[in-house]
């Protein structure tokens, strides 16, 4: 019988997948990897974590 | 008996209190874990043990949920209100031997608590090992967008489906976020003040740089700007110097006020502009019956695509299927259609024209206050002017509002009144010019002073701006950058997400197809497979005499689709039921062609051995059928006793033959059943007559009108059979074919009868009926050979058929 990806094999795979995907800026798929792997992967949560990249960036940026 | 594969199967069901149980019953499905097949009559209880095991899994019953139905309904109505209700399911593997309770109290709780047991349950519950005669259609009459749904649903794509909204839903909204549509705002504004300081509509930063140089070089020739450092030195050094002194500091500032000021006579076009876009949308909010009908679009396009494809019957509305003018209703909907999207495309005109004048008023607001806050401003200002700021800036404020509420709905919004402020604003900014003016002239300002300081104030404003332009434009393109990469790692997901989706439609697909094959094997379809849909959805295709067709039911007869119905549960079980090894088929050959039922049970046997199965029927000929056959060694075969109050339902082993039952019937004086039983025994002995002799009565019917031939027509035609080739004409075969008859009608007239509760049959009738079936029986059988006429043992389109021996040609 054809094996066939269950929803969390299909998920896991992916997400080791972009991880290694250079067509994504890097800090988004690591975030998005690091979400997922802890479970935190919702709407929410992504929305806070980017903000605070931004803000990081953007100290960075102005030393 | 089920071969271990590691799925877990059921060893014993024991219900108590639990719907129609009221003392406690139970199947032993012994230590082979056989599968069954559980006769019982309509209402007599069969379902109490698909309900227990699915609330025992799942904590509710749905088909009774869906009707309303709550916990209370779950109790055996007749037991005493104090009890509770179990379901104890023993299992192949006994360490998840588990027992739950219903509470009076409320609640349902288990016998066993350990961590195992609990995963094995959550598990278990996202599996579908359920299907019952009323939801076998379910799936093959849902929507394209549906049917995926529950095929993910299925797969345990749970998961994924979340995964995908959270990227989806988090990636739009990034992209509406306020906070960007402000940074966006705000850079436009720099940008065209960038722009006018350069004469130009674009710019690279060499553009502004070379101004810059141009600007620093007119106030002191010293001074050259090739970059950015030189740029804020340059600007540094021409600041200092110009606020040198006092009399500089004041020059400056007046400089810097009168700019600020240029914002007022900004103030009366966009209010004005505002007002005409509340009118506007006003307009459009008005026609509130158009409105409504967007929400409607959908199903508007949906009857279209369903009219223009033929998937309803010409002359039918396709959502009440009342008779209508087909091309009428299809050119109305289109022209409604139409409207609608000119109400749309009008409406987005209006929310764009909306956002840009929301960013500029938000800007203008920022003006007013910075040229309230201003020092020299402030000085110059009178109080009256101030006065006609602040109430403009409420006006601001009300506008802004107003047009958010526009964006957001189509609802009617308050027109914005024009503020008194608005004519005397105009007046109140020569003022203000004229004053600045007056004090440049006490502060004995030259020609040359005022270019100096027009042009340090030019140079100070674009390095300003320049430096804001870039951090606005970075925080801008940050937001941008991760929408973008959002929405990439979301395509990608759903590239994914489909390609797993049609690897498990081509497994279903597989199945369906070979399934559907083996249960009717002369049909002239094939190729049956599930599809991905140009939206998100799929839908069922199939090759009908090589032409593809989709959906299915534009070819398909009830009987075939409820054939499909059983297919996909089996096929979608096979592959995505990875806990448990049971299927329970709770009534599904109802309506089912009886041509095809007996191939049903050889399809589980033979497709799915490994597969427990627990078949419920009330049809007891195709129950006596699976007697013959269902090998015993794997197969239990019972059925429910006669219901009562005391008791409920209970069970007993079934007898082997439908005369056996008839004879139970008798022994409990259930002469009704008896008679029902008979006309059952009468219509199945002239069925096997006619088949054997190849008599033209059995040809392909669909649905019910299998099922509802009578033993008369069977009768009819197996006589009429007989007459063309002269068999069986003697006296004494007529009569025996009249006795049979006549049973025939006695049967059938106690058995309905009964249901009236006005039947005068008595056992003797049923004795009588019983011998006149052996006696018609006999009329076939050779007292050579033992064996009956046939097509088997006969030349091939011989008239007459033949015994093994060939004695007997009938």
């Amino acid at each position: 019988m054809q094996k066939i990806s269950s929803g969390k094999e299909l998920c896991d795979e992916f997400f080791e997948r972009l991880l290694k995907d250079t067509t994504v800026d890097s800090s988004i798929t690591g975030l998005l990897h690091k979400l997922y792997s802890e479970g935190d992967l919702s709407k929410e949560i992504i929305l806070e974590r980017l903000e605070a990249l931004r803000q990081n960036a953007q100290e960075d940026r102005e030393g | 008996m089920p071969k271990k594969t590691g799925k877990v199967r059921l060893r014993r069901v024991t219900l108590t209190g639990f719907r129609g149980a009221r003392q406690q019953i139970w199947v032993d499905f012994g230590p082979g874990c056989k599968s069954l097949v559980l006769f019982g009559d309509n209402g007599d209880g069969k379902s109490s043990f698909s309900d227990a095991i699915e609330w025992f899994y799942t904590d509710r019953i749905e088909y009774l949920h869906r009707e309303g139905c709550g916990r209370e309904d779950y109790f055996n109505r007749y037991m005493p209100s104090g009890e509770d209700a179990t379901v104890e399911l023993n299992f192949s593997n006994s360490g998840l031997d588990g027992r739950k309770t219903l509470h009076r109290k409320g609640g349902g709780s288990f016998s066993q608590t350990t961590p195992d047991f609990g995963a094995y349950i959550s598990r278990s519950a996202g599996e579908s090992p359920i299907l019952r005669h009323h939801t076998m259609r379910q799936f093959v009459e849902k929507s394209k967008t549906k049917k995926l749904e529950t095929v993910e649903e299925i797969i345990g794509f749970g998961i994924v489906a979340q995964t995908r909204e959270a990227l989806l839903q988090a990636a739009n909204v990034l992209g509406k976020d306020q906070n960007l549509a402000t940074l966006r705002g705000q850079r436009e504004e720099r940008k065209r003040d960038i722009a006018a300081a350069l004469q130009a509509t674009e710019f690279e930063d060499a553009d502004v740089l070379k101004r810059a140089d141009e600007l620093a070089t007119n106030c002191d020739p010293s001074l050259s700007v090739s970059d950015d450092a030189q740029f804020k030195a340059a600007v540094e050094a021409l600041r200092q110097r110009s606020t040198a002194g006092e009399r500089g500091k004041e020059l400056s500032a007046l400089d810097d006020a009168a700019e600020k000021a240029t914002v007022l006579s900004e103030l009366p076009p966009l209010l004005a502009r505002a007002r005409a876009l509340v009118a506007g949308h006003n307009k459009l909010a008005q026609d509130q019956e158009r409105v409504k009908a967007i929400a409607l679009q959908k199903l508007y396009d949906a009857a279209i695509e369903a009219m223009t494809a033929d998937w309803v019957a010409l002359g039918e509305c396709p959502v009440c299927r009342a008779p209508v003018d087909t091309d009428e209703l299809v050119t109305s909907l289109r022209d409604q259609v139409g409207k609608i999207a000119a109400l749309v495309a009008r409406r987005d005109k209006v929310i764009q024209a909306t956002k840009a004048l929301s960013d500029r008023a938000a800007s203008l607001a920022r003006g007013l206050q910075a040229l309230l806050d201003h020092s020299a401003g402030a000085v110059f200002l009178t109080d009256e002017a101030k006065t006609d700021i602040v109430e403009l800036s409420a006006a601001l404020s009300d506008t802004i509002e107003t047009l958010g509420r526009m964006e957001a709905s189509y609802d009617l919004v308050e027109a914005l009144d024009a503020p008194d402020a608005l004519l005397t604003i105009a007046g109140r900014e020569d003022a203000l010019h004229a004053r600045i003016q007056e004090r440049r002239k006490q502060l004995d300002q030259t020609d040359k002073e005022r270019t100096f300081y027009e042009r340090v104030h030019k140079l100070t404003k674009l390095l300003d701006d320049h430096v804001r332009y870039r951090k606005l434009t970075r925080q801008a393109e940050a937001y941008e950058a991760q929408i973008e990469s959002l929405q990439k790692v979301h395509e990608m997901f759903e590239a994914a997400e489909r390609s797993a989706v049609a690897q498990a439609l081509a497994a279903i697909s597989a199945d369906v197809d070979d399934f559907m094959t083996f249960l009717h094997p002369d049909d002239e379809f094939e190729g049956v497979e599930l599809i991905m849909t140009e939206r998100r959805g799929i839908e069922f295709t199939l090759k009908y005499h090589g032409e593809e067709v989709s959906p299915p039911m534009k070819i398909l007869s009830e009987a075939h689709l409820n054939s499909l119905g059983i297919c996909m549960f089996i096929a979608s079980a096979r592959h995505f039921n990875k806990e448990n090894g049971f299927l329970i088929l709770d009534d599904v050959v109802t309506s089912f062609d009886s041509g095809h039922r007996r191939l049903l049970a050889r399809l589980l046997s033979e497709k799915l051995p490994h597969t427990q199965i627990l078949l419920f029927t009330h049809d007891d000929l195709w129950f006596d059928m699976l007697k013959s056959d269902l090998p015993a060694n794997v197969w239990l075969f019972k059925e429910l006793i006669r219901w009562t109050k005391e008791r409920g339902v209970d069970l007993r082993d079934s007898p082997l033959t439908l005369r056996e039952r008839i004879e139970n019937c008798l022994a409990t004086n259930d002469i009704s059943g008896g008679a029902n039983k008979c006309r059952t025994l009468i219509e199945e002995t002239l069925k096997v007559k006619c088949e054997k002799l190849g008599v033209r009565a059995l040809e392909f019917r669909t649905g019910r009108a299998n099922d509802q031939r009578g033993a008369a027509e069977l009768t009819d035609a197996l006589t009429s059979h007989l007459k063309g080739n002269q068999s069986l004409r003697d006296k004494a075969s007529k009569e025996t074919f009249r006795y049979l008859r006549a049973s025939e009608l006695v049967t059938n007239i106690g058995s309905h009868h009964s249901a009236l509760g006005a039947t005068t049959l008595v056992r003797g009738d049923i004795d009588t009926a019983l011998r006149d079936v052996d006696d018609f029986e006999s009329l076939f059988v050779c007292t050579d050979c033992d064996t009956e006429p046939a097509i088997q043992f006969s030349a091939p389109h011989s008239e007459l058929k033949q015994c093994r021996c060939g004695a007997l040609q009938i």
